[in-house]
């Protein structure tokens, strides 16, 4: 026991990440590597979620959405969601115009959305963030060969912990991988918000009888 | 007799211009697929599936171009919720000018087309309104579209 609460502290030390030695170190092998760079994108190296929502009106919606799934094959992606209402689908984010532009001649676009994220700084944290996890447990493991079973008992506490939050880890930056590697596009077959109408007066008499409402009711 | 028999001829000649004045001076070729509601006091047409077209007017007041109707009526539908599906200005077979707005809107379970169509005569805006599902609308929009080149607003 002679020593522990030297060595105890110590592993505190690495287990709040203090040592920037422990930061530096090399990472584990033991968990399965987390690819050092995700391939997407142009030659920035910038990682980008990009998602795109457009409601299509089309005659046949069964027709419209077979020929866009087969496009989206032959694009490399897949579809995701298929209802009656709604396709989501997925894609190369290099193919994305392509597929928009496929899905556009497919019917009437009434609303189209594109939203981009930059995910380079959330992805370069969470991989700094690892990097130092996995550094901290390798060191901890070395402590094992001269502890003694308290000692032995508290590092395996702190590396079962470890353990914990890397794998937490390497599930947000999986998540993130797939968004930058993937385009998401959903396409509804009709608008999704049922309930759009708000009443406007205008100071022209004759526009307010002109509804859709009203053009119903009168036929 | 004499008498009953000439007041029956005086009060035919004096209701059957009251009677063709009611139906509606306006002409139309009627598009393939539609009916005309003949007996009506309004210009009504309809398919065997629901597509609807009536014709109404109303005055150009504040007396205002064709152009200026067309953008008033498609920025108020637009700020209603309207979504904008598309605007097209032609002259009819007669040289009359008219542009047709239409817009899209979700209604029950589906989504509708209203199409307005507007033309100028004298001091009227003569309206000729159609609706119907999208999916139904657009296999008769071009036959409706080139009945509407045909529309004559009448008087």
């Amino acid at each position: 026991m002679n020593g522990c609460p030297g060595k105890i502290a110590r592993i505190a030390a690495l287990a709040a990440g203090l040592l920037p030695a422990a930061l530096a170190a090399s990472a584990d092998d033991a968990a399965p590597a987390i690819p050092a760079t995700i391939e997407q994108g142009p030659a920035t190296g910038r990682k980008t979620a990009l998602v795109s929502r457009m409601v299509l009106k089309v005659v046949n919606p069964d027709d419209a959405r077979s020929r866009i799934v087969a496009g989206v094959r032959e694009l490399g992606g897949f579809p995701v969601l298929v209802t009656d209402d709604q396709l989501e689908v997925k894609v190369p984010p290099e193919r994305l115009d392509e597929l928009l532009r496929l899905v556009a001649d497919e019917g009437l676009v009434l609303e189209r959305t594109l939203e981009r994220q930059d995910l380079t700084l959330e992805i370069a944290q969470l991989e700094g963030l690892l990097g130092a996890k996995r550094a901290v447990l390798s060191k901890l493991r070395a402590f094992f060969d001269d502890s003694g079973v308290q000692a032995t008992l508290r590092i395996e506490q702190t590396m079962t912990g470890l353990v914990t939050e890397i794998e937490q880890v390497r599930g947000r930056l999986r998540v993130l991988e797939e968004r930058a590697r993937y385009a998401r596009i959903e396409v509804s077959f009709r608008f999704k918000e049922r309930d759009r109408l708000i009443y406007v007066h205008s100071p022209f008499g004759w526009l307010n009888t002109v509804s859709l409402d009203r053009f119903i009711e009168e036929f | 007799m004499k008498a009953i028999g000439m007041l029956a001829a005086l009060t035919l000649s004096l209701s059957l211009p009251a009677l063709v004045s009611c139906r509606p001076p306006y002409a139309m070729e009627t598009p393939e697929g539609f009916k005309r509601f003949e007996r009506s006091r309004d210009f009504r047409l309809i398919t065997a599936d629901g597509v609807r077209v009536k014709a109404r007017e109303v005055k150009n007041y504040p007396a205002a171009t064709l152009e200026f109707w067309t953008e008033a009526l498609q920025l108020h539908l637009e700020a209603q919720g309207y979504v904008s599906k598309s605007r097209e200005c032609f002259e009819t077979d007669k040289g009359l000018p008219g542009c047709t707005v239409e817009v899209v809107l979700p209604h029950g379970a589906e989504d509708w087309v209203l199409s307005t169509t507007l033309f100028l005569a004298r001091d009227r805006i003569v309206l000729v309104e159609a609706a119907a599902p999208y999916e139904r609308y657009q296999p008769v929009e071009q036959r409706l579209r080139a009945a509407l080149a045909t529309f004559d607003p009448g008087r």
